[in-house]
């Protein structure tokens, strides 16, 4: 956007440096009938930052992300913009005096609007000059590739068109608050990733707060600077995408975060951060966050990034090296992945970048850096 | 940017749709309650001496009784068939193929809504009667005589009448209903049969709408039936309570049992509704809907299509048609066979005549004020019956809309006296009954269901993403329904008021009872006259009062094309 | 839900005030009453064809004025039995005297004895009490017959159950047609009387329906098929059958005319007054039948409806049937209608049953 385009209405928007809602969470609270959806959640998005809630279907993620846009109200618990209270237990303002905006899973878009007049219409608060709007809105569009497609009705677009079209109606009016729900969900891979890069390069632009919610842990990686865990409406894990995935506090966050899979043993000793598992005749190394008394019953969790195919090393009796089977071989366009069938259970997503053919007899090493010990039976089983 | 909380309205406490359901009691629940009661209790309204017995079910169930409601159910169920499937096949026409001649059915269905069933019967009469235009023909027509005037004729006549409820639903539901789902069957292998039949369940809520209704229209009826089943011993349920009621002295406590057993039908109406519909999600109508093919017919489909589309015609509006020329063209009682003169004399008599004009305006006032609280009202009862998952609320109003249906108009709005003349209202100084404003909400009662049930199927496919959408991008609740829901489904909501318009105009058993003294609604004009022997005059009266409704019609239709934005003419248009 | 429930109670609430601001109009003008003046407006429930010409005619007399419900016997009777705890009419105009006696029972109707002297019909049909009035009759039923298609004409009921009137006779249906009960329980009134009872008249309707009876539902649909040949003779309403000899031309195929079988059952116009009523509305309602019953007032019911309801038998002395009317029937009964009343239900349901 050019300066020399900007009206004064326009240009006093721009000066408000855009900032983003700091958003806190306190308490939430909600059920449906039995359902318990919300259980009690805390959270806290600082101005500005990209939070990514993952979760699986259920996990109470599309609840929290409603009840902060406003479409719903929780049954207790309050919710805060900086530092003016936007939700408790009794009051609550409504969601078009929240200053958000949000794109919706199935779009949401109207079909009697054209694709020019769904975009302006989020602009409609910020009382702009018209023809300052309609340059607004045009651009916008351009920034989503939709220069082409201003008169068009939605149900003219492609699915990927539409949902760029729901992209640039939030975008417009610069809120200090951007709302994802599973917005990607509908789309096919490639349209994913172009469009997932769209959404984390605008939205960083634009300055505002972002919640987005998945259930696709690649994609929660990708986009956030902040990943929460939402399990049965309460939140088990935050933190940096590295540290979730590094350290992730329970088996479940361990497990919806991606594994190759996982082995059950018994403890045999600490060494410093690591706890000994014998499993069968092996025995692994695994971080654990405490202390495992020997003989506790463990679970081993792996991650793919872990482990290590070798050729059959049957001389070798190196107890941290199983022998395996090859199972199934997938090409992944950088190399292969596999899956292994070892003594202690079957391991998938195992890299290499050479491909091993089915049947083929080999040995795997696990890094113990990429593995987590959990006693057993945490209540964790995913 | 944010505003503070504290200058949020604070929520209301009440619940706000109280006020909707005080309304509903006051005009719905109250009379039909109080009607049903005097079953039991007579003495509560001056009916009898007894302040609570079961004599009146006594005399009420008789084998004639449950004779007569077997048949009612029969015919219920066959007429409520018919229609529905008529309904879906014109609907499919009109709005997903080329069929020739597609355009006029929406003027056609209107007409048929309009046309009085005693102009059927009369058509079909003097058709088929002996020295008929048959028989004059040429033609023996004793055999079709014969199987006309029995269940036969009842089931034709009652689904002419439900054929435009059912075409409006559904057609309105068909509207919203992108081609993708057809799509997805044809190339999963199902040819275009299985591709309607998708459809079809796709339009459960519609189509499930339009069974209720015409079933619990049809229960009601009892003109037709005795018009038409009097040779042929065919009683209906609703015989009784005419009789009842019809005889001095009226007997109130005897027509309630009747009407309680009327319920139960509704009731086993509303449960087949239930168990077809149970937990499934028709939401479909939003943003990402796709735009509708039309399928291209060949050639001999289209002879076929507009082959069915004319016998339909000829059948529904037609014979009717010439009842009404028979009638009112022809001097005398409209005998064909004799040497009558064809004149107009009855119209130029009729057309200057302060009984026509004074009586038609009173009623194109009441309907017109009439439609509009309807519609809105409609809207709220459409939103509830159509929520997802069955709530109390939804059941309850779903099954006191279709009582006041299926419960015949006159005791309707005998229900409305005893509810609205009370002793000790008039004591508080209100004085509702012998009011234009009772009259008005008795037609309002009378309307709701049917306009609500033919808004069901469109709201029920609203996808509630649209309107979170509006809200979250800056617009309160009013502006968001105005703005996005409003458009959406402005089509359906005009074909709504002109559906609730023209039936409240020629509006028959409520305006009996409930005119004020000194206002005359046109079809009491109409009826008197008829029944002073002047069917010339009273069947011009009728010819005249449907035209003028039909224009009405067209001219609504005609500023929607005018004045409405192109988006929102863009919804359900097919290419 | 949280979005749209408000959106409804506004829409509500816009409904409710669209109603009340339409009907408000309207509404007025029924509702401003001349409360504390000596004049209140009349309302005549009213099922006859003079009765808004009448409402005007007494209006201009005594200014009084008069708030005609026009409509058929049928709703009229219902709108009255539903008011039974709050009555709002004033008079109830109709024929046939079965529901007024039923009405008198149940005392509701206030006694009223006029000053008119009664010609002997019109002796024959005031009841003791006085609860309510003729104010002329008709006879059920006229036997209309096509004399260009028919000789025989029948001399009673009897004749009718004989082979040259197998297929030819059709009536009304009771459960349709108001005037046709009364014919049905004169039937049985002449042949059981009421010590009798109704079997003897069930009998003969069942002798006629074996002689091929139609029934059709109502006058009109009666006439239609004698002038379409289905019938050759039809049981109808005395006025409804010399207004057709009034309106039709005759033709080489259709010449109507009407005999009168012993004995005819009288279907007299009947006023009564509503006995809850205030003592104005009383007092002016007194003023009405005196008015309906004067030479000026019978004129004013023999000019509204010259070829239908005007052609009644006058019940008062000093005034003249009009020339299309034959002489009255010399054979002629009253039923007691406080006998035949409450048989009405039973009697038609016994009908519809085994005769139509």
């Amino acid at each position: 956007m050019s300066a020399t385009q900007l009206t004064g209405t326009d240009r006093r928007h721009a000066a408000e440096a855009p900032s983003g809602h700091e958003v806190t969470v306190r308490g939430a609270r909600k059920r449906y009938g039995a359902v318990e959806a919300l259980a009690g959640v805390d959270l806290d998005i600082e101005a500005g930052r990209f939070m990514v809630l993952l979760g699986p279907s259920g996990s109470g993620k599309s609840t929290l992300i409603r009840g902060i846009a406003g479409i719903e109200r929780f049954d207790s618990g309050s919710i805060h913009f900086g530092a003016v209270p936007v939700s408790d237990g009794r009051r609550s303002l409504p969601a078009e005096r929240r200053d958000l905006a949000m794109v919706f899973q199935d779009y949401a878009l109207w079909p009697h609007l054209t694709v020019q007049q769904n975009v302006a219409y989020a602009l409609r608060r910020r009382r702009i000059a018209a023809a300052a709007a309609r340059i607004r809105v045009l651009e916008t569009l351009e920034r989503v590739g939709l220069a082409a497609k201003v008169d068009n009705y939605p149900n003219e677009l492609s699915g990927g068109q539409q949902q760029r079209v729901a992209l640039a109606r939030a975008l417009v009016g610069r809120p200090a608050l951007l709302l994802f729900d599973e917005p990607l969900s509908n789309l096919d891979a490639d349209l994913r990733e172009r469009l997932r890069v769209e959404i984390s390069t605008l939205t960083r632009e634009s300055g505002a707060t972002t919640l987005y919610i998945t259930h696709d842990q690649a994609e929660a990686f990708a986009l956030a600077d902040e990943v929460g865990v939402l399990r049965n409406g309460r939140l088990e894990q935050r933190g940096a995408p590295e540290e979730i995935f590094r350290h992730p506090a329970t088996p479940f966050v361990a497990r919806f975060t991606g594994l190759a899979g996982s082995f059950t043993g018994h403890s045999v000793g600490d060494l410093g951060g690591y706890s000994r598992v014998r499993v069968g005749e092996h025995e692994l190394l695994g971080k654990t966050t405490g202390t495992v008394s020997a003989g506790t019953a463990v679970d081993l969790l792996i991650r793919p990034t872990a482990t290590t195919l070798h050729e059959t090393r049957s001389d070798q009796n190196d107890v941290t090296t199983m022998a395996a089977i090859v199972i199934d071989v997938a090409y992944r366009g950088r190399g292969y992945e596999h899956v292994v069938e070892c003594s202690a259970g079957r391991l998938a997503a195992v890299f290499d970048l050479r491909a091993w053919t089915r049947g083929t007899r080999c040995s795997i090493t696990i890094d113990p850096d990429g593995c987590m010990v959990f006693p057993s039976g945490d209540g964790s089983q995913n | 940017m944010v505003q503070r909380l504290g200058d949020a309205a604070t929520r209301m406490r009440i619940n706000p749709l109280t006020f909707f359901w005080l309304l509903i009691v006051a005009i719905l629940i109250l009379p039909i309650v109080l009607f049903l009661a005097v079953a039991f209790s007579p003495r509560l309204l001056d009916q009898g001496p007894e302040w609570f017995t079961l004599s009146a079910f006594g005399s009420a169930l008789t084998s004639h009784l449950l004779t007569g409601l077997v048949n009612s159910f029969l015919i219920g169920v066959s007429t409520a068939v018919l229609s529905a499937v008529i309904g879906f096949a014109l609907s499919w026409i009109v709005l997903r193929t080329d069929a020739p001649a597609r355009r006029i059915w929406t003027g056609v269905v209107f007409a048929l809504l309009l046309t009085p069933s005693y102009l059927i019967a009369l058509g079909w009469e003097r058709l088929l009667e002996p020295n008929g235009v048959l028989q004059v023909l040429g033609v023996d027509a004793g055999w079709a005589h014969r199987i006309f005037y029995g269940p036969v004729g009842i089931v034709i006549v009652l689904t002419v009448k439900g054929i435009p409820f059912a075409y409006l639903a559904i057609s309105n539901a068909m509207r919203g209903l992108g081609h993708e789902f057809e799509d997805a069957v044809r190339v999963h292998g199902g040819g275009p049969i299985a591709a309607m039949r998708v459809v079809f369940s796709l339009l459960g809520p519609a189509v499930w709408s339009a069974l209720a209704i015409v079933f619990a229209e049809s229960v009601s009826d009892f003109g037709v039936a005795s018009t038409l089943a009097n040779d042929a011993h065919f009683s209906v349920a609703t015989y009784s309570l005419y009789n009842a009621v019809q005889a001095f002295p009226v007997n109130f406590p005897v027509a309630s049992a009747v009407s309680w057993l009327l319920l139960v039908l509704v009731v086993l109406a509303l449960v087949m509704q239930g168990w077809a519909l149970r937990g499934r999600s028709f939401r479909v109508l939003g943003g990402r809907t796709r735009p509708v093919l039309r399928h291209q017919l060949s050639l001999p489909r289209k002879v076929i299509c507009t082959l069915s589309l004319g016998l339909l015609l000829a059948v529904s509006l037609g014979i009717p048609a010439f009842g009404a020329v028979s009638a009112s063209l022809i001097d005398g009682l409209g005998s064909l066979a004799g040497t009558h003169q064809w004149s107009l004399a009855n119209y130029q008599r009729v057309i200057g005549s302060p009984a026509l004009s004074d009586p038609l305006i009173y009623s194109a006032q009441l309907a017109a004020i009439c439609a509009t609280v309807t519609l809105i009202l409609a809207v709220v009862c459409a939103r509830l019956l159509a929520s997802k998952g069955a709530t109390i609320a939804g059941r309850i109003l779903d099954l006191v809309l279709l009582a006041a249906v299926a419960l015949p108009g006159i005791v309707f709005a005998a229900g409305y006296i005893f509810a609205y003349n009370l002793p000790f209202t008039n004591a508080l100084g209100i004085h509702l009954y012998g009011t234009t404003a009772l009259l008005v909400l008795a037609y309002l009662a009378t309307a709701l269901p049917s306009t609500s049930r033919v808004l069901v199927g469109t709201m029920s496919q609203i996808q509630e993403s649209m309107s979170e959408a509006s809200r979250v991008h800056g617009s309160g609740a009013i502006r968001s329904w105005l703005t996005i829901v409003l458009p959406v489904i402005a089509r359906p909501l005009l074909s709504a008021w002109l559906l609730t318009y023209t039936a409240t105009l020629l509006e028959l058993p409520v305006s009996q009872l409930l005119a004020p003294p000194g206002y005359q609604p046109i079809s009491v004009g109409i009826t008197n006259t008829l029944g002073k022997y002047d069917f010339g005059g009273g069947t011009a009266m009728e010819v005249l009062a449907i035209l003028s409704a039909l224009v009405v019609v067209g001219v609504g239709y005609l500023l929607f094309r005018l004045l409405a934005p192109a988006g929102w003419q863009h919804i359900g248009r097919a290419r | 839900m949280i979005l749209n429930s408000r959106v409804a109670a506004i829409g509500v609430a816009v409904a409710a005030a669209t109603l009340l601001a339409g009907c408000s109009g309207s509404a007025s003008g029924s509702t401003t009453s001349t409360a504390g003046s000596a004049v209140e407006p009349l309302i005549l429930y009213a099922a006859v064809g003079w009765d808004a010409d009448m409402g005007k005619a007494f209006t201009k007399q005594t200014g009084i004025p008069v708030k005609v419900v026009d409509d058929s016997t049928g709703p009229l009777l219902t709108k009255i039995a539903a008011e039974k705890n709050n009555p709002q009419w004033s008079m109830l105009w109709a024929d046939g005297d079965t529901a007024f006696a039923s009405l008198a029972k149940q005392g509701q109707l206030l006694a009223y004895t006029p000053a008119a002297s009664w010609n002997t019909v019109g002796q024959a049909i005031v009841p003791t009490d006085h609860t309510y009035n003729p104010t002329g009759t008709t006879v059920m039923a006229a036997l209309i017959y096509n004399s260009a298609k028919v000789t025989s004409v029948p001399a009673s009921y009897a004749d009718l159950l004989g082979s040259a009137y197998a297929g030819k006779v059709g009536m009304n249906d009771p459960s349709q047609s108001g005037p046709t009960y009364p014919f049905i329980a004169g039937v049985m009134n002449q042949l059981g009387g009421q010590s009798g009872g109704v079997a003897a008249g069930e009998t003969y309707f069942t002798k006629l329906k074996a002689n091929g009876l139609k029934v059709f539902p109502t006058n009109g649909d009666t006439l239609h098929a004698l002038e379409t040949g289905q019938i050759s003779y039809g049981l109808i309403q005395s006025s409804a059958a010399t207004g057709e000899t009034i309106k039709v031309k005759p033709t080489a195929d259709y010449v109507p005319k009407i005999v009168y079988l012993p004995e005819s059952t009288l279907l007299p116009s009947v006023i009564g007054i509503d006995k809850a009523v205030d003592a104005t509305q009383q007092a002016e309602a007194k003023k009405f039948v005196d008015f309906a019953l004067s030479p000026a007032g019978q004129k004013v019911m023999q000019a509204a409806d010259a070829s239908g309801d005007s052609l009644y038998w006058p019940v008062v002395n000093g005034v003249t049937a009009l020339p299309d009317l034959p002489a009255f029937p010399a054979k002629y009964q009253r039923i007691d209608p406080g006998y035949w009343g409450p048989l009405q239900s039973q009697v038609v349901t016994w009908f519809d049953a085994n005769i139509k």
